[in-house]
Parts: structure tokens; sequence; C-alpha cells
């Protein structure tokens, strides 16, 4: 999957489930920006989206709030909270100038 | 409304103002009604302390020392350490300058603030924290969006304006908080500092590389730059501005109340600000092995206090500080036990603090009652609903009145004062809350127990929870005369345990007590 059709509504936890570590947040990180930007982002900016993806928090409760989610994958207020995070992240990278260039 | 905002609106509709006419018509009524409501020059800021802070290592409870000591040995801080507020209240050490705050009655203590069926993700309750929602309901504003709205209905069409020539809100960060998110759009905007608005747009100090990428690269974040369309004013209110205390170094939130400061100064229309600290998840080390006043959460109250309390003399010496009131809060508290990796984990009610030379000083609330035993994962109930906390800021701040607070939170919204008259020195002091309380018999119970109450004539809710914040049942919620009223309450469906009876009265006349299920 690319993210590079941004009429389509993109659907965040296929997102999520496509990459291969989504249970590590600087896996998720990493993944979407190799898929969204034409070149390789700085560690600066990296930090920058890893903190719109767990703002405050450590890695490790990414991995907790993921794992809930595999627990109880149609509780809605889990599928609600974890979708929002990816959101955050995804529009930190729409931001960014980088995204635009292919 | 201020007699030179007035005047300034005057000029920019044209009078005479005609009541009847067109001239009403066409000035955007629904703002300027709504906004006769606000003190217009009033401004909030809002601290998010990411993570969950531990509530019982920050405010301490001093009558409960002995059961505490007991359930959290290993990072108790010794009494001597503690910063003294009231006889039976004091702080963590590293909150020397939240303490100077309160001596100087310019903090409001809230305790035990949180909400019914707390739900312990950091994401979820965040959402909640943030929304304002119900725990069981998902909404997708925010509580300041929602306020904002009322005063902005049309917003983000024809923004900004000559009225309204800054941002309505603006978020110290790379992304807009979600406290401000309005039913048609963010009405913060994001920025790092009044220079580098948005690190992610603007690359920050990530300069382009020297090739026909970077040159493109460059080209499209100058158009950002350009674009945006608050950049002029901020940099303008930035230029008009300054900063007259010495803040912390090294302190990111510091870094963030001192561009706040200096916007306030430089003239930003801005009404809400909304600040950032994280790192309160302290499931480990948050004291340090074998010194206990060292650690994290050390670390972090001391960057707290010390960036508040600069913030404040600042406003001080500013000339600024009654027009300014601030809050922090944060997702939840943490558990009464703590972890064997000197930390503690999501737990549930915790205090908030509020600050400003505006504030009603003092304490609102009890203590929390901590017994001999808890079970492992027992939070603190809650005492007072942070709707009902956001909203009576929003009355006493912003003006906002008690039908449209309830129809931003919920129609059981319950006021509580927040502000007081600015600059008064009346000395601290709780909250009266004598001539209420209610009390539980027998007690431990097996299947009925008595409550009785002391009210005044006034709607009384009794409800029952259990030690992980889960709201079981209303027991009571009618209008009762005022005296002593007793009733017998059948508690048979409860498993056995211990729960909390959380009863409310008018204004700030709330408390738990505990009762056990034998």
């Amino acid at each position: 999957m690319r993210i590079d059709d941004l009429s389509v509504a993109i659907d965040h936890l296929a997102l999520l489930e496509s990459l291969d570590q989504p249970e590590n947040p600087v896996s998720v990180v990493e993944e979407i920006a190799q898929r969204m930007f034409p070149v390789e982002i700085t560690e600066n900016q990296k930090a920058i989206l890893k903190d719109l993806l767990i703002p405050g928090l450590p890695d490790f409760e990414w991995t907790v709030e993921y794992t809930d989610w595999l627990s109880d994958p149609d509780n809605p207020t889990i599928i609600d909270s974890i979708t929002a995070r990816l959101v955050s992240l995804i529009r930190g990278m729409l931001r960014m100038s980088e995204s635009q260039l292919s | 409304m201020k007699r030179r905002d007035f005047l300034k609106r005057s000029s920019v509709l044209g009078l005479p103002l005609m009541i009847n006419g067109m001239g009403l018509q066409a000035m955007r009524s629904s703002s300027l009604f709504n906004t006769l409501n606000t003190e217009d020059d009033r401004v909030l800021v809002l601290i998010n302390l990411n993570g969950g802070n531990d509530g019982l290592n920050t405010l301490i409870p001093l009558d409960q020392y002995d059961n505490l000591a007991n359930l959290r040995s290993n990072i108790i801080i010794p009494q001597s350490n503690i910063l003294t507020l009231t006889d039976t209240l004091g702080f963590h050490p590293a909150l020397s300058g939240f303490k100077s705050l309160f001596d100087n009655a310019n903090m409001h203590v809230v305790q035990s603030v949180g909400y019914p069926n707390q739900n312990r993700s950091h994401f979820r309750s965040t959402d909640i924290w943030t929304s304002a929602s119900p725990a069981e309901e998902i909404w997708d504003t925010g509580w300041l969006g929602r306020y904002s709205d009322t005063v902005h209905p049309t917003y983000p069409n024809n923004y900004p304006n000559a009225d309204f020539p800054a941002p309505i809100a603006i978020t110290l960060g790379p992304s807009s908080s979600e406290t401000c998110e309005g039913v048609a759009g963010n009405f913060s905007l994001a920025m790092i500092d009044p220079y580098v608005l948005n690190p992610l747009e603007s690359g920050g100090d990530d300069i382009a590389p020297n090739n026909i990428y970077g040159d493109e690269l460059s080209y499209l974040r100058n158009i950002k730059e350009q674009t945006n369309v608050y950049s002029q004013v901020i940099h303008a209110a930035a230029e008009n501005g300054t900063n007259v205390a010495e803040y912390p170094l090294s302190n990111p939130l510091a870094e963030q109340l001192r561009n706040i400061a200096l916007l306030i100064s430089g003239g930003l229309q801005t009404k809400i600000y909304v600040a950032n600290l994280g790192g309160f998840d302290t499931h480990a080390n948050q004291v340090e092995e074998g010194n206990i006043t060292g650690g994290m959460h050390n670390f972090l109250l001391d960057l707290t206090s010390s960036a508040i309390s600069a913030f404040q003399e600042d406003l001080k010496l500013l000339g600024i500080e009654d027009r300014v009131l601030g809050m922090t809060f944060s997702e939840f508290g943490r558990q009464i036990i703590s972890n064997a990796a000197f930390g503690t984990d999501h737990g549930t009610a915790a205090p908030v603090f509020l600050f400003g030379s505006c504030v009603k000083a003092g304490i609102t609330g009890e203590n929390p009652e901590i017994p001999k035993q808890v079970d492992p994962q027992a939070g603190i109930p809650m005492q007072y609903d942070f709707r009902d906390l956001y909203g009576s800021v929003l009355m006493d701040w912003f003006g906002v009145n008690q039908n449209t607070i309830e129809q931003i939170f919920y129609p059981d919204f319950q006021y509580f004062p927040i502000a007081d008259s600015c600059n008064s020195y009346s000395k601290n002091k709780e909250v009266d809350l004598s001539g209420f309380d209610i009390s539980a018999y027998p007690n431990p119970f097996r299947n009925n127990i008595r409550i009785g109450f002391t009210c005044r004539n006034e709607r009384v809710r009794i409800s029952i929870y259990d030690t992980l914040g889960y709201k079981h049942l209303q027991i009571v919620d009618k209008t009762f005369h005022a005296g002593n009223h007793q009733f017998n309450f059948d508690g048979s469906s409860l498993p056995a345990g211990t729960y909390y009876l959380r009863i409310q009265l008018a204004g700030a006349r709330q408390k738990t007590t505990r009762v056990i299920k034998s």
C-alpha cells in the first residue's frame, strides 16, 4: 500500500496492519515515512513525528495500546483511540513539504 | 466587554448601531453578542502533563501518611522533606515554586479530579480529558473547540478578520491540541516558537540539501511560510512583546510559557494557549533507588513548578497577571500501591492545579482516605468531575452562561467557584464544607447499609463506585428539604469488596466515603 492517492480516504488500521512491525512505534514512523517520502527524513523529523504518535509517552505504551487493540479488535473506543494517534502522525507527515515531492 | 474593545468594534462596524435595522444584521450578530458575555482580554493557559501524573506524591495527604507509607514504602517522600501547605496537606519537595504561588494566594488546588468509569488507557483517557465526553461515548470535538464554536460559529470561514486577526488558540508544539477541535476545524495554530511556527512545515533545523530536490523542498517550505495567514501577526506580537523574569534553562515547559508570555505582552489577541510536558508515565524509576527525592518524578515536578512560577513572575512584572489563568491536567493519576520498579501504574483521579492572580486561592475538596489495605489496582476515588471543573473555569473566566456550559459538557453540570477577585490577598483557606457530611452504618455491611446525610434545600445525588473508578449505581438523585436524612440501601446485588459512596450537593460540597461489603 502506498499513500500516494490522497483523494482516497486512508484506512488507518489497514495501513497499520500492513506494516512489518506495527507494535513498535519507531518502526511505525519509519515504515510509513518510507512510503510517504521520496527520501529518508532526518532523525529530528522522526522524533517529532513519533511524538505525534505517542505524545509524551515511552515507546512501550504504544505496544501496550496496540496489543489491547489486537486482543479486542472490535472495541470502538480502542479503534477510535488508535486511529486518532495514526491520524495525528499522518497529518504531521502531510504538513511536511517532503510529502509533496516524489 | 471593555470600553476600548467596544470602541474598536464600533469603528469597524460603523456608527450608529441600529438595533432593529440592517446595521445589526450586517454585523455578524452572533459573534458580537456572544462575546458580549466574555472578558475580552482574558487568556486561559492549559498545561497538559502527558503520561498520568502521580497525584499522591505531588500533593501529599499528611493525615494519611502512615497508611501511604506502608502501601508505597519504596517511593513515599520522607515527611521531613514535604513542603507543608496546611496541617493535613503538603507538596513534593520539588514544588517550591508551587508552594510560593500557594502562599501568595496565586494557586487553587482541586483534589481528586476524575470522571465516572475511569479508562486506564493513555490514548483513550487523553481523548476523554480533551473531548470532555462521557467515558462511554466518542466525541470528535474538544471542550475548548466547542466553547470556541459558541463564540465563532462561522469559523474558519473569513478568519482571520479585522475583529479577530490572531489565532483563536495556540498550541505550543508540532500539532494542534485535540482540546481545540471544533465542529469545522481545529481552533488552534500549532507552533514551536513565534519564528518557527511549525518545524514540520518549515523544516526547522533541518536545512534542505543542496541539490534539485533541496531547491524544490525550499520552494515548498517558503510557500507554506508565506501562506500561513497568522505568521505576520505572530511575528509582530513577538517583536512588540518582551519577557522580564528569568526562566529556568533546559526546561521545555518554561520555553513554551516564556513564548506565551511574550505573545500576550506583545498584544496578540489569542485567548487560549495549550502547553505540554511529557514523561509522567512513571512505571519505573519514579524515584531513584536509594535517593527517594531524586528520580524522574522529582525532575518533572521541578520542571513544572519552576516553569510555572517563572511564568507567573513574568506576568506580574509585565503587569498582565490579571489577564491570565492557568490550569494543569493529566489523563489519570496513578495507583495507590507502588510497584517493585520504584514506580507506579495507571490509576484514576488526581489533583488539578490552577494558578494566576485571579484564582480563588486555596484548596477545594478533602484529602482522599487511604485505608490500611487496598486492592492492588486501586486508584483514588473521584471527588470532582473534570467536566464540572472545565465548565466552572469557562463560567468564571470567560463569562459563559450555565445553559451554554450544559450544552458544551453535560446536563448534570455542577458549578463550583474557581476564580475570585484579582489580587485578593485573603488568607488561603479550605472551602467550607461544614454542615455537610455523609455517614454509613454498619460498615462493613452485609446486605443493607443505612446512609445518612445533612443537606440544605437542594438536589442530592449519591452514587456508589468501586476502587477501579466504575460507577455501579446511582442510589439517590432528588431534591431534599434542609436537615438530616437517613435511608436504607439494599446492596445485596453488589459483589463483596470495597466501594466508595459519592455524595454531590450544590457547589463544591462533594465528597466520597469508603464502605466495605463483607
